[in-house]
This record gives structure tokens, C-alpha cells and sequence, in this order.
């Protein structure tokens, strides 16, 4: 029960925003983070141990329930989900105090956090799946806060295709595995996998579940929508990048990689693109000089190096790739609410724009300093020692692969460590142009204590041997064999061992000086190419897609009712002619079984009915006013009503009677719309409706003929004779069917009836409105 | 449209009409009738007083916007299928309570959630309709 409130607690934020709409800003923000604050409170009591999971049979028969778990490291997550959720909230409440909008914001922040929460305790994969998609909604908004630009609109739309087109990847991958196993509960699905062998059907469902993770997780090639998506508010992208969206992803990965263990495809997909992801992001970071879109870079960097890590996927790794999870998750979070008071402040977003800011504001400096010795993995920091932690799994594991690796993150560190070095120097510089100088007030030194408490946990963790333990107790579930004084002896040994520390000191010099190679070089404008070639094959696919169905909309839907009608009854054609010609041995002697033993005797009433219709038609075909032709339409209405009579129908015959009267007052009324037409056309036209309108009539015929006599299941019809009085106290059985026996189908007509007619009222007003103006 | 003779027989015809139309939904489950041809039958009523005194006219006599009677008829209906929920059985099914020969279900909340949809369809539709003419 307790892991459902933690799930849920961010939805009553979201429930009580409306009732503190009109408080004020501080009270508010203080009512809205209670909620927060109590699932943190219940994430943090259980954290050593065992919370009870949840599960509820939702729909059973398609695998779905309401299942929640935790482990752990799960827990651990959602606790650095709520508490850096709690911070970005108050940052967002002072940096967003003037945006008339902020209400709406929070709103989707968060129903964002409850879907990450949710996503991270599901033990159901379809369970999951909804969480996700959640996100990838709310992000869609928060993106698209400053929906007056139209380049946060754009983003806001790449973020959401992107990330719902991989949604919809992982949810066929889903799909697939249920069709598997039968199950897409996480515990039983690890029993099912540890035996079966790997198929196409498989490895094509892992690579499926692998895009999805991949467009979520920004990896090459669709990591171009994350540095897109920094149009979004500082505060939502810190939220999006450190702890949520962009880890979901991860996170899956975390979950999933103990299923797959067997299966190569995994792995092999897993460190190709992530470790190209890393290299790329932080080469990309490199050059940037957007201060928002380098730090997206660079956690697109960490994002593959994350990546890569769980494709390796012995334990070691895996728990060195939490550490550097958790340790990304506390500076990139501090990193962008840095970035975010420094916008707020000064108005820009530009590295080159706020030279000199160093100087001026010592409390900036620091915080910057601290919070890049994290990036780049200096000594004290709590991303060193989770590097440190890497290197020293990956120099026990001893073989090619770990060669390989370590050589990767030599490289991709250097690049980062030059990024930092960039960071740091460029605003030391003079600011040549001395007109403008920076405006600070007491909402600015708020904004900026934030990601200064970050960069200080972030140095603070390594040093108390408490939190260090926290983390420790990662291991264990993973580790099994490592008991904790051989552990903690482990550890220490290493921290002997200065040649392990000789991996580091190669980045740190290297990208220093590659750091400061870029500040004097100065041209970092342009888009690396590899990451334009992959935007612009998204925007080519968006716009094509656009042209294509414009072309296509304006084909079909060219404003003229007859060819709407020629269209609609030749596609029915099609579809029918096709079934005819299938079924023709079958319908044939139907149709002559049903013309020779027909039960129906002819009398004299049924000529005079049959006469009047078929005069009726002609009556349509040759009047010379619509009118006329209405009025003819409606003999031939109220003739079929007598035919349902006579064959003891009466409660379809009086429906028919009530629509034919109401369709030809409709009818008039709707002729006074339409433009003043003659009937009379081209002689062309007219053969051509005769030639569709007389195969149309045929097929329908020969269809109706042939269904009335085709039984492929035993009849019904006793049943509802039997059971319509008893059971549903009904004596007319044709209304006891509607409202009881098929009263689910009915409240769907319904439904539709009310859609369609609210749809036809809001067109009609619109054009009276509109000729009104 | 301004014709006495429309006026002077809308005036009687039309409640005969709309009884007709409660008449044929409450006896719809043992003869001829239910909420489907209720509900027609009703809006045809208010709909001859459009044709006969206008579309403004008619809708004060409705009382409320048809949207609403859409809105309302179709929780009525979702509403019905609930009731089988609380006694444990799956959702819509039929909930009876009978008074000796008389049985009262939630069959019949349906209906009357058919009804007032069915209605409140055809006259939105029609009425806006008439609005421009």
C-alpha cells in the first residue's frame, strides 16, 4: 500500500494545485510540496527495508496489472527523483514568479514526477508502459512551455515524435514478449528467460524495446531532440535531465538487462550506440556555445556512457554504472539550475555573452567551480569516486572488451574535462563591450543557492562515510559474493594504488589544453555535421510526411459532395466485390436455396408496396426540384417501414417511420445550405452514376441475399427467446436486447451518436458564426 | 415559417406528441417502443413547435440547452451500468428490485439515458439548422 502512496502522492499535488490557484507564492509552494515530502518520507523509512509490493489484477487476459515493486536501488531512485523534484520546484517557483502561465507548468511538472515514480516501481511492463508514455506527454508541455515561440513549439513537437514513436517501438516490443512468455510481469519474466534460446521473434522484440530506449535515453541518432529541447524553462530541463525522462530510459535499460542477459543482440546494440553516444555528445559539447545545449550535450555523453556500461552487463559494471548515474543525477541537475540563474540574471544564454560574470560575483565562481570539478571528475567529488570506481572494475576485468572500454572513456573524459575547462574560462575573460553590466537582486541570490546545495552534496558524499554507505548497499543485491569487509578492503586497496589513478591525469591534462585549443580557435557556431545530418533527416520525414498527406487530403477531400459520395460508395464496392467474388460458390447456392424454399407467401399488398417504391425511386431519378426528389426519397422510406411491418418488425418499422419523417425535414433544411444546383448534368456523368449506382445496387443485393441464409455459428435467437422474460424482465425482446443483453454495444452507439452530433453542431455554428462576423 | 394552421395544431399536437414519446420509453420493454424511438418520437414534438413558432420560442420551452440533455443522458447511462458494480457483479449488469407484479431495473435508467441522448442529438441538429433559415 505504501509504495502506491509513493507512486501517487505527486498526483495530489497535482489535485491540489487548483485549490491553493489563488494563494500566495510562498504558501504555495510550501502546500504543493507536502505531498513530495511524504512519499520521501515513506521512501526514506523503508529504504533498509523490505517494502511490500502491490498487485491488483487489472485486465488479466491482456497480461496488465496494477503491479508495483521495489528493490533497493529502485527505492534509492525514487528517492533522488523526489528530493531533486522538491528543489527544481521552489527554483521554478522564483524563477518562473512572473510567467502568467506557471500554474499549467506545475501542473505538468508534476504529473511528470508521478510518472517517473511510476515508472520506476512497475513491475508490470504494460504498467510501465503507461508511465511512460505519461512522461513523454508531460515533457511534450514542459518543452513547449514558452508555446508563444515557435521554435519551442517545434521542439516540444520533435521531443514528443521522437519519444512517442519510440513509445510506440516499446510497446510492440512489449506486445511481443507477452506473446512469448505469456507474461510481462518483471519477476517472472526473469524465471522464463533464464532457459529459452534466443529467435528471430525475440531479437526482433529486444531491438524494438531498444528503440524505445534508445529515443528516450537520447541516443545517436535521435539524440538531436535533447539540445532541441532546451527552449523549455532551466528549471524543467534540469528536472528532465537529471532524474527523469532521459534516465527512464536508462532506468529500463537497468531493469531489463538481467531478462536479457543471454541474448547478444542486447549487448552488442547496447555498446555500439552507447558508446558512439558518448563519444559524439561530449565532442559535440565541445563546440557548443549555448550554455543550456552544451550542458545537453554533455549529458547525452553520460547518457551513452551509461549505456554502454549496461550492455557490458556483469555486475560490476552495473553497479559502477548506478554510481555514475546517481552522481550524474546531483550535478547535472545543479549544472542546469546554474545555468538557469544565470539566465534569469543576466538575460543570456550564450557562454561568450557572460564574460566577466566570474569576476563580478564570487558566489557564481564557486558554485561553477564546484559544480564542473563534478562534470570533469576531480579528486572529493562524488563523480570522481564513481569514476574511480569504473576504472577499477574495468582494470580487474581484464579483457579486450574492458581495453576497449576504458580507452572509450579516456577519450570521451578528455572531451569533457575540455568542455569544463572552456566552461570555467571563457566568462574570466574581460568583457569588452562595458555598456552592459549585469542586474542582481535578491531573487537572483535565491536561484543561486540551489545549485549551490547540489555542488555541495556532490562533495559532501564522499566524504561522510554514512552516504557513502548508501550507495555501498547498491552492491550487495548485485554482488552477492563480495561481503562487505572484503569489499571495503577492496576499496581501500585501490585507493592505494596510484596507478590507477594514471587513467585520470591523462584526461585531466589532455583536456585541458584540448579545452583551451577551442576557447582560441573561436569557431563553434556551426552544428557538427553528424548531428545535422540526423535532424535533418527528421525534419526531410516531417515535412514529406506533411506535403504527402496535404496532397492527398486535398484529393479526396475536394469540397464537393458528389465525388465524396462516388468515393465512399467505390471503396465500399471494393471491399464487398472482394468478398462476393470469394464466397461466390457459397452465395450462389444460397441464393438459390433462399429464392426456392422461401417460407414468405406473395400476396396482392406486396406488389401495391413493391410498385410504390420502385415508383419512388423513379420519382427521385426524374424530378426536376430537390424537393420533389426529397419527397419521393421518403415514399421509398415509408414503403420499406410497411415491408418490416408486414414481416411483424414493429418496433423497426415505427423507428423507420420517425427517421424518414425527421431525415426529410433534415433534408429541406439542408438543400437551403447548399449552393443552387442544377440537376441536370453532362450526359457523361450520368451514365458513369448510372453504371456505380447499378453495380452498387447488385452487389448489396447479392450480399444481402447471401448473409440472411450464411450461418457460421449456432443461433442465438432461442437464447434471447428464453432468457428475455426471466431473467430480464422484458417482454419485447428486440429493447431487452438493446439495453440488457447488448447494452455495453448500445452505450457505445450512443456515445458515438453524441460525438457526431456534438461534432455537426460545432460545424454548423462555426459557419453561422463565421457568415455572422 | 408563419402559418395559423401550423400554430393552431402544433399547440395541440405536439404534447400528444412528446406523451406519446414517454409513453413508448416506459412501456418499451414489453411492447413496442424504448428509449430509441422515445427519444425521436420526443425531439419530432419540440421540432413541430420549431417549424410552427421558431426555433427561440421552442428553446425556452426546452428549458435546457440539448447538450446538456446529451451530457446528462449519457452519465445516466454510464451511470446505470454502476449500480451492478456495487453488488459485485460485472459492470452493466442488470439490477432488478420487483413490487409484486412490477419489476423496476437499471435497464430502464439505461433507456431513459437513451432516450435523452438520442433526443438531445437530433435536436441540436435540427434546431441549428433551423437557426439559419
Amino acid at each position: 500500500m505504501f509504495i502506491l502512496l509513493i507512486v501517487f502522492l505527486p498526483f495530489l499535488s497535482v489535485i491540489l494545485l487548483s485549490g491553493v490557484f489563488s494563494l500566495n507564492k510562498i504558501l504555495r509552494a510550501i502546500i504543493l510540496s507536502i505531498p513530495p515530502f511524504l512519499a520521501l518520507f515513506i521512501s526514506m523509512s523503508y529504504l533498509n527495508k523490505q517494502l511490500p509490493i502491490f498487485q491488483l489484477n487489472w485486465l488479466p487476459t491482456l497480461g496488465i496489472d496494477l503491479y508495483f515493486e521495489s528493490s533497493y536501488f529502485q527505492l534509492l531512485f525514487g528517492i533522488f527523483i523526489l528530493t531533486i523534484g522538491i528543489f527544481i520546484h521552489f527554483f521554478a517557483t522564483i524563477y518562473l514568479q512572473k510567467d502568467p502561465s506557471l500554474n499549467s507548468w506545475f501542473f505538468w511538472f508534476f504529473t511528470f514526477m508521478g510518472s517517473m515514480l511510476g515508472i520506476v516501481f512497475s513491475a508490470n511492463l504494460f504498467l510501465l508502459f503507461l508511465f511512460w508514455e505519461l512522461t513523454s506527454l508531460a515533457s511534450f508541455f514542459l518543452i513547449g512551455h514558452y508555446h508563444e515561440q515557435e521554435e519551442a513549439r517545434k521542439s516540444a513537437w520533435e521531443a514528443l515524435l521522437i519519444t512517442g514513436g519510440g513509445g510506440l517501438c516499446l510497446l510492440t516490443g512489449f506486445i511481443m514478449l507477452f506473446i512469448l512468455t505469456g507474461t510481462v510481469n518483471l519477476p517472472e519474466l526473469q524465471d522464463k528467460f533464464n532457459s529459452s534460446e534466443s529467435s528471430f521473434f525475440l531479437n526482433t522484440a529486444v531491438s524494438l524495446i531498444l528503440l524505445g530506449i534508445m529515443t528516450k535515453s537520447a541516443q545517436y541518432p535521435f539524440h538531436f531532440w535533447l539540445p532541441d529541447a532546451m527552449t523549455a524553462p532551466a528549471p524543467a530541463s534540469a528536472y528532465l535531465h537529471s532524474a527523469t525522462m532521459v534516465k527512464a530510459g536508462v532506468f529500463l535499460t537497468f531493469r531489463l538487462s538481467p531478462i536479457f542477459s543471454n541474448i547478444y543482440l542486447w549487448h552488442a546494440l547496447l555498446i555500439t550506440c552507447g558508446g558512439f553516444t558518448f563519444f559524439w555528445g561530449a565532442f559535440c559539447s565541445l563546440r557548443e556555445d549555448s550554455i543550456k545545449k552544451a550542458l545537453a550535450y554533455t549529458t547525452v555523453s553520460t547518457l551513452g556512457l551509461l549505456t554502454c556500461l549496461i550492455g557490458i552487463g556483469t555486475p560490476e559494471m552495473i553497479y559502477s554504472a548506478m554510481l555514475l548515474l546517481f552522481a550524474h543525477a546531483i550535478y547535472k541537475a545543479g549544472l542546469f539550475l546554474f545555468a538557469g540563474s544565470i539566465e534569469f540574471s543576466t538575460h543570456h544564454k550564450y557562454l561568450s555573452k557572460i564574460k566577466g560574470l566570474w569576476l563580478k560575483q564570487p558566489l557564481f565562481l564557486i558554485t561553477a567551480l564546484l559544480l564542473i570539478l563534478s562534470l570533469a571528475g576531480v579528486p572529493l567529488t562524488f563523480s570522481f569516486y564513481a569514476k574511480e570506481e569504473l576504472i577499477h572494475t574495468l582494470f580487474q576485468l581484464d579483457s579486450i572488451n574492458a581495453l576497449i572500454v576504458t580507452l572509450l572513456i579516456v577519450i570521451g573524459n578528455i572531451l569533457l574535462v575540455g568542455f569544463a575547462t572552456r566552461f570555467l574560462i571563457i566568462p574570466l575573460y574581460k568583457n569588452e563591450n562595458r555598456e552592459e553590466t549585469f542586474q542582481f537582486n535578491l531573487s537572483s541570490y535565491l536561484l543561486i543557492t540551489i545549485p549551490l546545495l547540489f555542488s555541495l552534496i556532490g562533495i559532501v558524499i564522499p566524504l561522510s562515510p554514512y552516504l557513502t554507505d548508501i550507495f555501498h548497499k547498491l552492491s550487495p543485491e548485485l554482488l552477492p559474493n563480495i561481503t562487505e569487509n572484503n569489499y571495503t578492503e577492496i576499496t581501500t586497496k585501490h585507493n592505494q594504488t596510484y596507478l590507477l589513478l594514471l587513467p585520470s591525469f591523462i584526461t585531466w591534462v589532455a583536456g585541458i589544453s584540448f579545452g583551451l585549443y577551442f576557447i582560441f580557435k573561436n569557431n563553434i557556431s556551426k552544428e557538427p555535421h553528424l548531428t545535422a545530418l540526423a535532424t535533418r533527416i527528421y525534419q526531410q520525414s516531417i515535412n514529406q510526411l506533411l506535403i504527402q498527406s496535404d496532397r492527398i487530403t486535398r484529393f479526396f477531400q475536394n469540397g464537393k459532395l458528389r465525388s465524396y459520395l462516388q468515393t465512399f460508395t467505390l471503396a465500399v464496392l471494393l471491399v464487398s466485390f472482394i468478398s462476393v467474388i470469394a464466397e461466390s460458390e457459397i452465395i450462389q447456392s444460397n441464393i438459390l436455396s433462399h429464392i426456392l424454399h422461401t417460407e414468405h407467401k406473395t400476396t396482392t399488398y406486396d406488389f401495391i408496396l413493391i410498385s410504390i417504391i420502385i415508383a419512388g425511386i423513379f420519382g427521385v431519378i426524374f424530378a426536376k426540384t430537390k424537393l420533389t426528389a426529397v419527397i419521393c426519397l421518403g415514399l421509398v422510406g415509408y414503403g420499406m417501414a410497411v415491408i418490416f411491418l408486414i414481416f411483424s418488425a414493429p418496433d423497426l418499422a415505427m423507428t423507420q417511420f420517425i427517421i424518414e419523417t425527421l431525415t426529410v425535414s433534415l433534408f429541406v433544411f439542408v438543400f437551403y445550405h447548399l449552393p443552387e444546383q442544377h440537376l441536370h448534368r453532362r450526359r457523361f456523368t450520368k451514365y458513369q452514376n448510372l453504371i456505380i449506382c447499378a453495380i452498387f445496387g447488385v452487389v448489396m443485393g447479392f450480399l444481402t441475399l447471401s448473409a440472411s441464409s450464411i450461418q457460421t455459428h449456432l443461433s442465438i435467437s432461442s437464447y434471447f427467446t428464453t432468457k428475455s422474460l426471466h431473467e430480464a424482465h422484458g417482454g419485447n425482446i428486440v429493447n431487452v436486447i438493446l439495453v440488457d443483453f447488448r447494452g455495453f454495444d448500445t452505450l457505445g452507439e450512443i456515445t458515438v451518436l453524441a460525438i457526431a452530433g456534438i461534432g455537426t453542431y460545432a460545424l454548423l455554428r462555426y459557419q453561422r458564426l463565421k457568415k455572422h462576423e | 415559417m408563419n402559418s395559423l394552421i401550423l400554430k393552431t395544431a402544433g399547440k395541440y399536437i405536439a404534447p400528444l406528441l412528446f406523451l406519446f414519446a414517454i409513453y413508448l420509453l416506459l412501456t418499451g420493454h414489453n411492447q413496442p417502443g424504448g428509449g430509441f424511438s422515445g427519444g425521436l418520437v420526443a425531439s419530432a414534438s419540440f421540432i413541430l413547435l420549431a417549424f410552427a413558432y421558431g426555433v427561440e420560442r421552442t428553446q425556452n420551452w426546452i428549458r435546457i440547452s440539448p447538450i446538456y440533455l446529451i451530457a446528462l443522458g449519457l452519465l445516466l447511462a454510464i451511470g446505470s451500468g454502476l449500480f451492478s458494480i456495487l453488488t459485485g457483479q460485472p459492470f452493466m449488469t442488470g439490477v432488478w428490485i420487483t413490487f409484486n407484479s412490477l419489476s423496476l431495473g437499471t435497464p430502464m435508467l439505461f433507456d431513459t439515458g437513451v432516450f435523452l441522448v438520442v433526443s438531445g442529438t437530433t435536436l441540436l441538429i435540427i434546431l441549428e439548422l433551423l437557426k439559419e433559415v
